[in-house]
């Protein structure tokens, strides 16, 4: 990925294509909204020469023809660029939101779901949605204001002089507008988010909160977000909505002078003589310029508004994208007196173990020993002491650059898409879809779906069985060849027949990788190839056959007891 | 899919209803904000027609009326735009109420198939569009067309001929506008579909990063995302076209027009009398058009907020007249809580007939009597049934025959404020909500005291735990803040905190080491004691003293 800072200029710079359409079509159409008013005052003026006999109908016929032409080149100019200005506007949220996304995938996990989403699509929205107006702006407003300028000045200097100094007034007060603007805005974004994470609890949870009668509470709960949120929101609107209304009649004090200086004007005692049509075009295009500035200040908001969504998502989109890791080579696996304490005590000890690939070692042990946490030394840097190595590199080292497992822990984490593609994730891989559909014992459940492996399993995995989800998650850890294979509870939700199956199939398929079986089902341990029983410092490594011989702890538990029970 | 039909019209009528003197209130703003904005106009012309013959004096205080006119209008103006906020908002926030208390009258299955991210969609993105359309399009619409009628009027009065020929000009400009509204919306219908999908994305991935980093399935779902977002900024594209198209092509209608008047205007002789106008009223027509398509043209801009919201709305529509479940029912709940100390069964299967909407039948007249105190344990192979039968003991599904009852009463229509003293059910994985740690248990049922969660966690063994966190009850939980056994043991917690009579627990060794299984036996034996106990389990052994229960495919014992 690119490694320069990521700014709201770059999405601009990104476009050029379409915002130079925007630029020549923008142009055109602004200069060319002169046109209509000209031809208009024209048309009015060829019909009185006609009524008093001073021309043809044929002049009449050719300035009509030419109004419609006229409009006609203007208004596909304007087509052109309010289309761009939307197509511009359109890729930049498909950017920004893909590149959240980006972020999301390839970031520090995070907690808030509520705030990633409000972020994801609302501020994107928003940013796009300013820099569509602020692009449209500068071409009706600031194009268009520069031909009235110039038009008044050539009817007045003087007056235009004096009238001129109102509308920057109507700036000043948006300036001071600024900050509670922003800071209400603000507040309404965070009243957003908060919202927006009450109603994915109150939605997520509706089962639970239904199974427990608490419906009415939660909805009471939900009800203080809504008036928070309303409150928030009404204090920013009137804010912004108010504003717009107020820089107009500030500019408007103008028109006090406009009627006495340009009245005066009209009636031969001012700077300039004028006749009646002088006077009412001076005063509908200032009047023109009044609205078109008043929209200006309004766009300062609309601009800020973007800036405050901009600068949430910025530190997002410029984070650090971790690169995607190669897969390590096939390998031994040796553990040596490896220890990890969690908190302060001792959690792992004295753990050791060899084995090769096509071995399943069994790993088992009393409540809290550490068997899952073993397993996620392979997943994430865990700081272990001793040494645990594949190939005779240490893990620690390794995980830094490649992915060394797969695994199946206790969620099964699946997405809403077909059961093939929970499982191959749109890769391709050595095995095939079936093969590790049938291993995983799968093939019967998917005789009962309607469209076999292609079957959506939902929002959740809900369309699925718990069991069922968990053996999709392992048909997954299957299918991508990793040289270890951690399996934390595969046995949890599974009846005796399936276990069987799937410990066969296991043996029978995957020697070329090494399975670490973590479990406290031990019926199955015996045809195991070897057996990691943890239990602090009385954990031992060997055969099922020799730990039952030199570890009490282990054969209390094999026989169905409680090894520390005295 | 809606039972009756769904009128968007309906919703906002019941919303609106809720605030009478409020939006009594915005319509007399609104009728004195379109009288005063009349006002400048007509000021400006009297000006105009007295400027040859005035005085500089009288110019002054022209000028000074002539603001104070336009003041007058900016203020109401101004007022205006306020009121359309607080009313806008004060709707959304109606209907997003008004959508809560319907969550709670949906039944299970809805949860299923729509699943939450399109819920989520509902609340936040479909109620968005119509906050857009409240506190923008919608009012000043209602006062773009009265202004449209005042203009034919007086465009008739000038001249029949012309005024005829704007008659026959607007149904064009409206037939367009209805033609490029159908376009729009369809657009945006496929529109919030992708966006719903898409909300769905982000949280999922969320819970599921180890998994994507660990087959290095970054680039899937980027793909995988992107693909929605694509259908999405297709149809986006599909309705910016229209967007874009519709202005610019009334402009051109109006410049047509405008010349088809003046043309028709100077041809002079027997037309004279039906077309013939003066060079003032021809400047003032001219004005009159550009007026009179002004409003329907801004109607066209706001075309994009109105096709989103009318979509929004229709799926609002849709959701609040969704199917509903039974309502429970609180006086025969009051009747049965006097019977129950009578020798009903605690859970009484009766003639039980269930199957999926999909056709797999799961129960066939299926029968089943659990005496109160009886600790029960329900066995099967996977999808046999045994998670579905508990959905239906928990009133989540509605068999298609027979009854179940509890302690004598239909769970069907069991009234919530019952619930709970009847039973409490540990999940299968804890769900943890959006809250602190007392909150965890209680469920923010105000009925729990802190003293009953205490005694709860006392029971599973998690007090010393709790204890030592420095905000106790008050701490912020976290997928973090505890392990996977404590949290199985908070779920437990949560179903006994209001000392329910029976308890059910789903999969209760699922997950879990045997010791932290052994512990939640424990806690088990200590929560049920003296309760009746049904439970899923794989393995037999567990307890010991209870009755099994084989649950097989197409039951019917």
């Amino acid at each position: 990925m690119e490694k320069e800072e990521k700014s709201l200029r770059s999405y601009f710079t990104a476009q050029w294509k379409p915002l130079a359409v925007v630029t020549v079509s923008g142009i055109i159409y602004n200069v060319g909204m002169a046109a209509g008013p000209w031809f208009e005052g024209q048309l009015a003026q060829c019909l009185l020469n006609i009524l008093e006999k001073k021309t043809t109908y044929f002049t009449m016929v050719r300035l009509a023809l030419g109004y419609v032409l006229t409009i006609f080149l203007v208004q596909f100019m304007r087509y052109l660029k309010r289309l761009y200005v939307r197509k511009f506007a359109n890729r930049t949220i498909l950017t920004l939101r893909s590149q959240l996304y980006y972020a999301l995938l390839t970031g520090q996990k995070q907690t808030d779901i509520g705030d990633v989403m409000t972020k994801a699509l609302s501020d994107a929205d928003d940013c796009a949605e300013g820099m569509r107006k602020f692009t449209t702006e500068i071409f009706d407003t600031g194009v268009v204001m520069v031909v009235y300028l110039c038009m008044l000045f050539a009817y007045d200097w003087r007056l235009t002089l004096l009238v001129l100094i109102f509308p920057p007034l109507a700036y000043v007060l948006a300036a001071g507008l600024k900050k509670p603007v922003t800071t209400s805005v603000a507040n309404a974004k965070k009243a957003t988010g908060e919202l927006n994470k009450a109603t994915l609890d109150r939605t997520q949870n509706a089962l639970t909160y239904r199974i427990f009668g608490v419906e009415d509470s939660q909805n009471r709960h939900y009800e203080r977000y809504l008036k928070n949120y309303e409150q928030k929101q009404i204090k920013a609107g009137v804010l912004i909505n108010v504003a717009e209304p107020l820089y107009y009649i500030v500019s408007s004090i103008s028109f006090i002078l406009i009627i006495y200086l340009g009245g005066k004007n009209v009636l031969g005692q001012g700077w300039q003589a004028w006749n009646l049509a002088a006077f009412s075009t001076y005063l509908a295009c200032f009047g023109k310029l009044a609205v078109k500035s008043s929209h200006a200040a309004n766009l300062f908001n609309a601009v800020q508004k973007a800036e405050v969504s901009w600068h949430r998502i910025k530190p997002l989109l410029n984070q650090e994208a971790a690169p995607t890791k190669q897969v390590a080579k096939s390998g031994d696996l040796q553990i040596k007196d490896l220890a990890f304490s969690w908190d302060q005590k001792p959690l792992l000890q004295k753990v050791s173990l060899t084995a090769k690939p096509g071995q399943i070692v069994g790993i088992t042990g009393p409540v809290a020993c550490g068997k899952s946490t073993l397993g996620r030394i392979f997943l994430e840097k865990i700081p272990y002491k001793g040494s645990a190595s594949l190939g005779g590199q240490e893990v620690k080292d390794l995980l830094d650059k490649v992915v060394l497992c797969s695994y199946q822990g206790h969620q099964p984490q699946l997405f809403s898409a077909s059961i093939a593609d929970n499982i191959t994730l749109g890769q391709k891989e050595d095995l095939t879809l079936d093969q590790v559909l049938g291993d995983a014992d799968l093939t019967p459940d998917l005789k009962e779906m309607p469209n076999g492996a292609d079957t959506e399993v939902g929002d959740r995995a809900q369309l699925l069985s718990g069991g069922q989800a968990a053996r999709v998650a392992l048909a997954r850890a299957l299918y991508f060849k990793r040289p270890l294979l951690v399996l934390d509870d595969p046995f949890a939700s599974v009846d005796e027949d399936t276990a069987q199956h799937i410990l066969a199939a296991l043996k029978a398929n995957y020697q070329d990788r090494i399975t670490l079986l973590i479990s406290h089902r031990l019926e199955f341990f015996p045809q195991l190839d070897s057996v990691l029983y943890l239990d602090g410092d009385q954990t031992r490594f060997g055969t099922h056959a020799e730990l039952i011989a030199e570890s009490p702890g282990y054969r209390k538990l094999f026989e169905g007891g409680e090894p520390n029970a005295k | 899919m809606p039972s009756k039909k769904a009128s968007p019209i309906k919703v906002f009528a019941k919303a609106i209803g809720h605030y009478p003197g409020l939006t009594l209130c915005l319509i007399l703003v609104i009728v004195l904000d379109v009288v005063a904005a009349l006002a400048p106009p007509l000021l400006l012309g009297k000006i105009v027609d007295s400027l040859t013959t005035t005085s500089a004096q009288l110019l002054l205080y022209s000028g000074l009326a002539y603001f104070a006119s336009l003041l007058l209008t900016k203020l109401l103006e101004a007022v205006r735009e306020g009121m359309i906020t607080v009313w806008g908002e004060k709707l959304t926030h109606e209907i997003r109420s008004q959508m809560a208390a319907k969550l709670k009258k949906l039944p299970a299955s809805y949860y299923a198939q729509e699943g939450s991210g399109s819920l989520v969609s509902r609340f936040v993105n479909d109620v968005d569009t119509l906050e857009d359309l409240f506190s923008s399009g919608i009012v000043n619409m209602i006062a773009d067309l009265a202004s449209v009628i005042g203009i034919v009027v007086v465009i008739f009065s000038k001249s029949v001929g012309l005024g005829i020929l704007l008659l026959l000009f607007l149904p064009i400009v409206w037939l367009f506008t209805v033609k490029i509204q159908q376009k729009s919306y369809r657009a945006q219908l496929d529109n919030r579909e992708a966006i719903a999908d898409a909300d769905r994305v982000l949280p999922e991935t969320t819970a599921n990063l180890l998994t994507i980093h660990l087959y290095r399935a970054q680039s899937f779902m980027k793909h995988h995302y992107e693909k929605i977002l694509k259908r999405s900024f297709d149809a986006m594209q599909q309705s910016n076209f229209c967007d874009s198209v519709y202005s610019p092509v009334v402009i051109f209608i109006q410049a047509v027009l405008t010349g088809l008047m003046l043309l028709l205007a100077s041809l002079g002789g027997p037309w004279q009398s039906f077309f013939g106008i003066s060079a003032g009223t021809a400047v003032a027509i001219i004005a009159y058009v550009g007026q009179v398509f002004t409003p329907l043209s801004s109607i066209g801009m706001e075309i994009q907020n109105i096709q989103a919201a009318a979509a929004g709305s229709q799926r609002i529509a849709n959701f609040l007249s969704a199917e509903e479940r039974p309502e429970e029912t609180e006086s025969l709940g009051n009747n049965a809580k006097a019977e129950r100390s009578n020798s009903h069964p605690a859970i009484e299967i009766k003639d039980l007939t269930f199957s999926y909407p999909n056709g797999k039948k799961i129960f066939d007249h299926f029968n089943l009597v659990i005496r109160e105190g009886e600790k029960v344990t329900l066995k099967g192979r996977t999808g046999a049934g045994k998670s579905t039968l508990f959905k239906l003991i928990l009133g989540l599904y509605a068999p298609q025959g027979g009854s179940i009852k509890i302690l004598g009463q239909d769970v069907q229509t069991l009234p919530d404020s019952q619930r709970r003293q009847l039973y409490g059910c540990v999940e299968q994985t804890f769900q943890l909500i959006d809250g602190n740690l007392g909150e965890q248990i209680s469920l923010r049922d105000p009925a729990i005291s802190d003293q009953e969660i205490w005694q709860a966690l006392e029971t599973v063994g998690l007090a010393d735990a709790v204890k030592k966190l420095p905000d106790g009850l008050n701490s912020h939980v976290t997928n973090a803040t505890f392990s996977h056994g404590q949290m199985q043991l908070l779920t437990i917690a949560r179903a006994i905190s209001a000392k329910p009579r029976l308890l059910l627990f789903d999969e209760i060794t699922a997950n879990l080491d045997r010791e932290t299984e052994n512990r939640l036996l424990k806690a088990l034996e200590r929560a049920s004691q003296g309760k009746t106990l049904l439970s899923i389990s794989h393995r037999t052994e567990l307890l010991k003293d209870g009755r099994i229960i084989e649950i097989k495919r197409n039951n019917h014992n």
